[in-house]
């Protein structure tokens, strides 16, 4: 194996295990910044005229990061599932990412139910 | 006498524990410090406990004055500050440090002298805790100290006791948590990979990565709380512009995972036990391995769900409503691979199996309880009653206390030698059970039916006198369980026949052993082939070579100094021969001298406390001081010749770069509090800097950082130099970095003393300075890192190229690189955003 | 002995709940403990059947054993959460405080409360009186420490924090008698920081409203008597204001209308002579930690103060 094939090799193990937790903890920070700015600062640093821009801002946040996790589920489900090697990394990379884009998606609902409303 | 018998012997000698005093004081290893920590605990454990048994005597009646309001403020706080702190994760810690070499197949714990260190540090915080109690300066404002109750305005002595003594503890946790990570990932026997590794080891590596962001984020936060008690800062000084729920945001950051840091390790220690009585591997492996990785990572995003009353915006609060019902999906999932172990072989019922069956049962409830209060219109009425209390001791005692039990009466064969008596065991069991259910269950409902926390009495009219009344008859019954748990215990040390080995038949690693393992643990690494390998057989092994060869070649051997395999990170492949450290008086002489200079600073007896940090100070450098390893013997042996493996490990496949890791992500969480803190008391406040202090000036300080940033490229050049083999170029290169960094250090210094405004002033004085003093003593240490380095050169001269010298400059250069970042930021954060946001 | 106001009947349960919010959370409650209930007795027989049945011996790592712990394990839960997740955040939107100008302000001090009414300029303490249907908007602020206002019957708890100004929604179906207490742990005496709301119908609310802004006036009106002098000359006043005559320092609460409360010491007793010369002689043997001091006053003394201070309705 070259020193670049191992390290793609190793990219894909960490973005694997880790890719989905780490941009869900990202997603959950951002909305939370967003939201105490937009609600506490009252428009001095955020737009809260009706929270509109507060809502956008929170579902291009959801999208982006739940792209990356959905990424991370792809890419276990598409691994070999016949080699042996790979075969506790697949599962457990789509568990792992399974439930963090749930929690992602779960995370945007209050984005729904609250719009327009601190 | 042949060779191998002469090797046989100097390797024993060499792991042989010193004798006498040295024995408790300078031995480093790690069965004893387990054993030590899980009995330090125990004495907590039984103080707290009678604590709790006078708390609800005081309870038993309405209007009651038995103890009165006093004591009682004084006992519930010291009642739940032991058991957060002093009982639950040091004993759990115990276990780790007790069995992860045993488990891992390896011969120690990565740092056995930080082990050390650990434990002292954490026992002499218990001694500060309960030390209010000589100077009648007992801690009266609960466990979460929150402020302006907690301020130097309403509470006395004994919180400055609680908060040193919880200073103590954390330098202990994350002291241990980065041993424990660096442990797992690296020392482990060969063809161990992460998808082989056994699930308590999972459980531990997850649980360390929480200790070290947790504890290092209330670490800072102590500090904070300290500095507005005793230096008159305002952070947290509603008059002075600080916020009381700044501090809220950031104990509960610490204080949430802080549940989950107790709860992964004991989940760990249920699916190592449950297997062996269903006699079959645990259903879903890897679900639950990854269902640990979940909840460990959620636990970050929980802390919100303790604040639903404090008035936040609702929006914000949704997002952690959310993240709450969701870590549920990973318990169900760690609960149902559990039953389906249980489900297709009828296990067998022996007392550590009754324990576990106790534990899913009351856990389950109060899993069930959590959805419940995570509910934010049902939490607006449960929250602070002692619904939350019945909560979480059915989550506390069910789901942690139960599994430590079991796992007691389960590992004590390969701790103790000796058997516990099964119908002792049983006895104990039940006595516990019932008893807990019937002294907890009844809290649900005097809870809703208006029992408030924290109140020593109620009156008569919220009709919950006979509720309680049972609940303080049941808490009885489970102290009389827990004293045969003790006699047990007790009883078979002494009198108890020796225990047979494997005598569950268990199929993980540690079983292998005889009862009574030796210090080294494995005279020669196992080679691991299955998840669990007494269970396999052998005919279907397909036998890796290497790793064969490597696990024959390390049989006693190295024999001068205490050594053992190190293994890659995710695949388990043997790297390197890893040096581990021998007996020393320094662990606890380090730890005596903080404990002298803290108990003086308390007193005001100044002189004392300036001797204690000098000694403190003089006992880590002579800690970190380099010393010449002998390697180079090691070299010509059969050992490295035949195995190819390094003995000196550099890079990432070393276990010093990972604790240089850890060290730095406790520093990096430390000032994530001071710049999260920052931001939040400038989104409250109408205007900032507050009070119509100019802003300052971006442009004279921007030197000193750069001074910083060039400090950590010239050693950059230094270590280029120093891999040249280049001594005279990598010694000014090196200098030059050091000369750059105090400059650095004295222009922060002089920023703080020249502002013209005082860290008294308000909260954007206070976050200003204090952020300065930290960011100053970051460089302080660098400098010290630097000198370290400077003087491995020096001795190192004719020896630049070996292993250890590189890896001394690396992760001296992790520190310089880390520093830097750091510098950048709070220039940024300090005298940019003022101006630019 | 019970040292609380039992003279009438007081709600003060959670589970009994007297208002809408407290009403539609107990709703909530009980639909929790059934669908709760039966999980939990659900996991308890898979254990027992685990523990006791009799079954055939199956090697692991079968396809059923994955679909039972993913299925129980992630589906189930994400199928039943999902519409609690629902359910909640529209109940928390549907409870929430609404911008409007404040009814009522309560203040939090160690250990009482001090209530407000500011379109009518009165002020009274440790009692709420608030009319019968309708949503009362009620700020809520402390001077010290942290303090939580919970009256379990009527809404959930809402925090008085130093420095912010939170908001928390009333609102009672049927008029009545509704205690609440301090929840947040604020030092010496919390146990004793008790409340008590009272709920009128929308005449007797506009009545007493009038009673309490007439009774001001007059107080300031009334000529000096025995018992005012009294309460000057033995040091009430450094702590406590009566009428148009202010206190040193806001330490304790407002005496103006002190004759027509429920309770003494936020609830610590019912407000009689008896128990008012008592606690005047010694609040610390009620009330221990309470920042009123003892007295050491002649017989006639008492008497006098105490008649006064009933006399101020």
């Amino acid at each position: 194996m070259t020193k670049r094939a191992a390290m793609k090799q190793r990219f894909l193990w960490f973005y694997i295990l880790l890719g989905g937790a780490v941009v869900w903890l990202v997603h959950l920070m951002m909305t939370y910044a967003i939201g105490e700015f937009a609600c506490i600062s009252k428009g001095r640093w955020v737009q809260s005229e009706g929270l509109s821009s507060t809502n956008w801002l929170i579902y291009l946040t959801s999208i982006v990061c739940l792209s990356v996790s959905i990424g991370a589920l792809w890419l276990s489900i598409r691994m070999n599932k016949d080699d042996s090697k790979n075969r506790f990394l697949r599962k457990f990379g789509i568990f792992v990412n399974l439930i963090f884009s749930i929690a992602i998606v779960a995370q945007t609902v209050p984005n729904i139910i609250f719009s327009g409303d601190c | 006498m042949n060779v191998a018998d002469n090797t046989r012997k100097n390797f024993e000698k060499v792991w042989t524990a010193p004798v006498g005093w040295g024995d408790w004081f300078a031995s480093v290893n790690n069965q004893p410090y387990g054993a030590r920590f899980m009995s330090a605990s125990f004495i907590f454990f039984s103080l707290a406990g009678i604590i709790a048994l006078i708390m609800r005597i005081q309870l038993a009646v309405p209007d009651n004055n038995f103890i009165g309001p006093k004591v009682y403020n004084e006992l519930f706080t010291m009642h739940g500050s032991t058991m957060m702190y002093l009982v639950l994760l040091p004993f759990l810690e115990g276990f780790a440090i007790f069995l992860l070499p045993a488990i891992l197949g390896s011969r120690e714990m990565a740092f056995p002298r930080m082990s050390a260190f650990s434990f002292w540090v954490f026992f002499s915080g218990g001694l500060v805790f309960f030390s209010g109690f000589l100077f009648d300066a007992v801690p009266d404002a609960g466990w979460f100290v929150y402020p302006p109750l907690s301020s130097s305005k309403y509470s006395g002595l004994g919180l400055d006791f609680l908060l040193v003594g919880l200073g103590f503890i954390e330098i202990a946790g994350v002291g241990a948590g980065i041993e424990i990570v660096a442990t797992i990932l690296k020392f482990r026997a060969p063809g161990m990979s992460l998808g082989k590794m056994p699930l308590f080891a999972w459980a531990w590596l997850v649980t360390g990565f929480m200790i070290i962001f947790a504890f290092a984020t209330l670490f800072g936060a102590t500090v904070l709380i300290e500095l507005d008690r005793a230096a008159g800062t305002s952070f947290f000084d509603p008059e002075r512009g600080g916020l009381p729920l700044l501090w809220q945001h950031l104990f509960w950051f610490f204080g949430h995972p802080d549940v989950y840091i107790m709860f992964i390790p004991a989940t760990g220690m249920v699916s190592m036990i449950l297997p062996a009585f269903a006699r079959r591997p645990l259903a879903g492996y890897t679900w639950v391995a990854g269902a640990i990785l979940v909840t460990g990572f959620m636990s970050f995003g929980l802390w919100v769900h303790h604040m639903f009353t404090t008035g936040m915006p609702a929006l914000s609060m949704s997002f952690f409503v959310a993240a709450s019902l969701v870590i549920v999906l990973a318990s169900a999932t760690q609960v149902f691979a559990w039953i389906a172990t249980i489900w297709r072989r009828r296990p067998i019922i022996k007392s550590p199996m009754l324990f576990i069956l106790g534990f899913l049962a009351i856990f389950v409830l109060g899993g069930l309880t959590g959805v419940m209060v995570a509910v934010l219109p049902f939490d607006l009425q449960s929250h602070d009653t002692y619904f939350v209390v019945a909560h979480f001791h059915y989550v506390l005692i069910g789901g942690v206390v139960f599994p430590i039990l079991a796992a007691l009466h389960y590992w004590m064969p390969l701790m103790m030698g000796k058997m516990l008596n099964e119908q002792m065991a049983k006895w104990s069991f039940w006595l516990i059970f019932v008893g807990f259910n019937l002294a907890f269950f009844p809290m649900h409902i005097s809870g809703l039916k208006g029992m408030a926390r924290r109140v020593y009495t109620y009156p008569e009219s919220l009709g919950i006198g006979w509720l309680n009344m049972l609940s303080t008859i049941a808490s009885f019954i489970v102290a009389i369980g827990f004293i045969c748990v003790a006699w047990n215990v007790y009883w078979s040390w002494r009198k108890g026949p020796k225990a047979p080995r494997n005598p569950w038949s268990s199929g993980s690693l540690e079983w292998s052993h005889d009862v009574d393992m030796p210090n080294y643990v494995n005279l020669k690494p196992p080679v691991i082939y299955s998840r669990d390998p007494l269970w396999e057989s052998p005919e279907e092994i397909k036998r890796n070579e290497r790793w064969e060869l490597i696990s024959s070649e390390l049989e006693a051997m190295p024999d001068r100094f205490r050594a053992t395999l190190i293994t890659d990170v995710v695949t388990g492949e043997p790297q390197a021969v890893q040096k581990v450290a021998g007996p020393s008086y320094l662990p606890v002489l380090t730890a005596l001298a903080l404990l002298i200079t803290s108990i003086a600073t308390l007193l005001q007896s100044y002189l004392v406390a300036i001797a204690g940090l000098v000694a403190t100070i003089i006992a880590a450098i002579q800690w970190l001081w380099p010393s010449d390893p002998e390697l180079e013997e090691l070299e010509k042996s059969p050992l490295v010749q035949k195995t190819g493996l390094t003995v000196e490990p550099t890079g990432s496949a070393s276990s010093s770069w990972w604790a240089m890791a850890g060290l730095l992500a406790v520093i990096g969480t430390i000032f994530g509090v001071l710049y999260y803190s920052y931001f939040y008391l400038r989104l409250y406040s109408e205007a900032w800097p507050q009070d119509g202090i100019a802003k300052p000036d971006y442009l004279r300080p921007l030197g000193f950082y750069i001074s910083v940033v060039l400090a950590c490229i010239l050693f950059k050049f230094a270590g280029r130099a120093q891999r040249r083999n280049r001594l005279n170029s990598a010694l000014g290169f090196g200098g030059a970095s050091l000369a750059f960094l105090a400059i650095g250090l004295l222009g922060l210094i002089g920023m703080s003393m020249s502002a013209p405004f005082s860290h008294q002033v308000n909260a954007y004085g206070s976050s200003f300075h204090v952020t300065l003093w930290h960011l100053a003593a970051l460089v302080f240490a660098a400098c010290g890192f630097v000198a370290v380095a400077i003087v491995r050169l020096l001795k190192s001269s004719q020896k630049l190229l070996r292993g250890y010298v590189t890896l001394q400059m690396e992760i001296t250069g992790m520190f310089l690189s880390f520093t830097a970042a750091v510098a950048i930021l709070g220039y940024l954060i300090l005298f940019m955003s003022p101006t630019l946001l | 002995m019970s040292r609380e106001v039992t003279s009438f009947y007081v709600r003060t349960s959670a589970l009994d709940p007297a208002g809408q919010v407290a009403s539609s959370i107990f709703e909530l409650t009980s639909w929790m403990t059934w669908i709760f209930g039966a999980v939990f007795v659900l996991v308890m027989v898979l254990v027992i059947i685990g523990v006791f049945g009799k079954r055939q011996e199956i090697p692991p790592n079968s396809e059923g054993e994955s679909k039972f712990i993913v299925g129980l394990g992630v589906i189930f839960p994400t199928v039943v959460l999902t519409g609690l997740l629902i359910l909640t955040l529209s109940l928390t939107g549907a409870i929430q405080p609404t911008s409007e100008e404040p009814t009522i302000k309560v203040t939090g001090y160690m250990w009482w409360w001090e209530v407000s009414y500011p379109q009518h300029g009165i002020v009274t303490a440790n009692e709420i009186y608030i009319p019968v249907g309708e949503r009362i908007q009620i700020e809520v602020a402390s001077v010290d420490v942290i303090h939580s206002l919970w009256v379990p019957s009527l809404a959930g708890k809402m925090d008085l924090i130093p420095g912010l100004k939170n908001r928390i929604v009333f609102e009672a179906s049927e008029p009545g008698v509704y205690r609440g207490q301090c929840a947040e742990f604020c030092g010496l005496a919390h146990a004793q920081m008790s409340l008590h709301v009272v709920a009128l119908e929308p005449a007797a609310y506009a009545r007493w409203l009038e009673q309490k802004k007439s009774a001001r006036e007059e107080l300031s009106a009334a000529p000096p008597s025995a018992g005012l002098e009294v309460f000057k000359k033995v040091g009430c006043a450094e702590c406590h204001s009566i009428g148009k005559l202010p206190a040193l320092g806001n330490v304790g609460p407002d005496l103006t209308h002190v004759g027509s409360r429920v309770s003494l010491g936020a609830g610590t007793v019912l407000n009689n002579k008896g128990n008012l010369m008592g606690w005047i002689s010694n609040p610390q043997a009620l009330k221990p930690g309470n920042k009123m001091p003892r007295s050491f006053l002649s017989s006639h003394e008492l008497h006098v103060l105490s008649d006064y201070l009933l006399s101020l309705k």
